[in-house]
């Protein structure tokens, strides 16, 4: 692991061929597991493939925990120059050219229950789903006649899947299963996911309005490089 | 440190004036590594679907010295020597999509695990093309024979089908031709079907799942949950299809030129 933090570093270096002395700031919002606010975010994997990156560009990055909300506020402001990890919908915001991981929604059952290929979506028909109120549903899950179940406001990801474990439905709708359903995640002894493939969405990371051109090229160039590189998921997967 | 620079200077001139050779080899290259792979993961389903054992094989650094020793077997060649920058990511890429899949793939729990090799591609060809690499790689075939829309055929690729159904299945290279508006090199390589392929493309009586039924209680649902499309040996099976944007193939030998730092650092990390 951190053969590969230096290898992103050392990229982040060779391609901005500077480092500034300046400071940048850094909103940065609860986004489990890859940034978790109940935990030391220090120890996150996105916090540290992002730092290591940005001080490649900067001598200073500091650090900012937020509310979505409140750092969005504070991005409009100015008084940050990045936010992340955000999932931009009709691209609301400026944002780096390329996304820091990209999500696959899937579902996830009892493992019993299992259904591997959900382009098989015969198989969803009249499958009962809960989703959580607000997620952003496929038009192939509505299509194939699943009996989507939205529940009430107050559920979490976590109560979701509790509910899936008590067979309220028999399956759950979830935006990034893959981050419920990998080997150091105890729920995987119970339950297995599947994911729509070809179905992806970005998780980026925001920068202010007014950033000057200059700044976000090498920003960007960093982050380009390093994702090409060694990108996130793969850091992410690996050091997990 | 003499050494050792000299060591990276012969490297980099390696995959650079790997890079140079002809495109219509490169790209055939290309679906030969692609193919093998998948033939791979096929020989492996019983490997993958295994609930339990030792897995490791599937993954890292031996599951590409089993893509290679494949490579052998199918196409009777030897691995491309010296691998281009692009070939050298098709394999780290195959890599990272077993890794992705490990918790599946390990699961003990569950006997199929849908690991296909059609799965496995469509994920590495995605995974490819986040990587705004200028490779796109797609198994298609004529609408109505396609399961996923989303590997539908475009218009050269119905135009390619086409010539193929009327004559002997030889890989088509088109090097005047694009994709988005942009000037790509096209290879379309034609799919036989195996007898493995019948178990789920075939007719009820290929279906594993209906093994010691009564001809009456056969399902037409396969494994994965589609309907079988009834195909026989003699079918037209799709084919793969691969695309590269010109300015991708060229950019190593320009980076080679201008820029060797960048270029150097950028063969680096992909063969790492």
């Amino acid at each position: 692991m951190q053969k590969q933090l230096h290898l992103i570093l050392y990229l982040s270096l060779l391609f901005t061929g500077i480092t500034s002395a300046e400071t940048i700031k850094v909103g940065i919002v609860d986004y489990p597991p890859h940034i978790n606010f109940i935990k030391n975010i220090e120890q996150d994997k996105a916090y540290r493939y992002v730092e290591r990156v940005l001080k490649g560009v900067y001598a200073n990055v500091s650090f900012v925990r937020y509310s979505p909300e409140d750092g969005i506020k504070e991005m409009e402001k100015g008084s940050i120059d990045l936010l992340f990890p955000l999932t931009l919908a009709n691209n609301d915001f400026r944002h780096l050219s390329k996304p820091l991981f990209r999500m696959v929604p899937g579902l996830c059952f009892k493992k019993e229950n299992f259904i591997p290929i959900l382009s098989a979506t015969k198989r969803i028909k009249g499958l009962t789903i809960g989703v959580l109120p607000g997620t952003p549903v496929l038009p192939i899950v509505i299509a194939a006649g699943a009996d989507l179940q939205i529940l009430s406001k107050s559920r979490s990801l976590t109560q979701g899947i509790e509910m899936l474990l008590e067979e309220q439905y028999q399956a759950f709708y979830h935006p990034n299963p893959m981050e419920v359903y990998h080997y150091k995640n105890p729920l995987s002894k119970v339950l297995a996911c599947s994911k729509f493939l070809g179905y992806p969405s970005g998780v980026y990371i925001a920068v202010k309005e007014d950033m000057e051109d200059k700044t976000y090229q090498a920003i960007d160039r960093a982050f380009s490089r390093a994702l090409e590189i060694n990108s996130y998921e793969q850091y992410f997967w690996k050091s997990n | 440190m003499v050494k050792t620079l000299g060591l990276w200077l012969i490297l980099f001139h390696g995959i650079c004036f790997a890079q140079t050779t002809n495109p219509e080899n490169f790209i055939s290259d290309i679906s030969k590594i692609f193919t093998a792979s998948m033939y791979h993961i096929f020989k492996n389903q019983g490997l993958i679907n295994q609930k339990g054992g030792d897995k490791s094989s599937l993954f890292g650094e031996k599951f590409i010295e089993s893509i290679k020793q494949t490579y052998k077997q199918k196409h009777y060649l030897e691995f491309p020597e010296k691998s281009s920058r692009l070939q050298a990511l098709l394999l780290k890429t195959m890599v990272e999509v077993m890794e992705e899949s490990r918790t599946l793939i390990n699961d003990e729990a569950l006997g199929f695990k849908g690991f296909i090799p059609a799965r496995f591609a469509f994920q590495v060809s995605e995974k490819l093309s986040r990587k705004g690499v200028g490779i796109k790689i797609k198994f298609t075939n004529m609408v109505g024979s396609v399961r996923n829309p989303l590997n539908l055929p475009d218009a050269w690729e119905v135009s390619a089908m086409n010539g193929f159904k009327e004559s002997k299945l030889t890989p088509l290279f088109d090097d005047n031709s694009s994709m988005n508006g942009i000037p790509s090199y096209r290879y379309f390589l034609p799919m036989k079907l195996d007898t493995f392929c019948l178990s789920c493309h075939g007719v009820p009586s290929d279906n594993p799942l209906n093994k010691g039924k009564d001809p009456s209680e056969f399902t037409d649902i396969d494994m994965t949950g589609f309907v079988m499309e009834n195909w026989t040996l003699a079918s037209f099976a799709g084919g793969l299809s691969i695309t590269i944007y010109k300015k991708d193939f060229l950019e190593l030998e320009e980076l080679c030129k201008s820029n060797y730092i960048s270029s150097f650092t950028c063969h680096f990390f992909s063969l790492e």
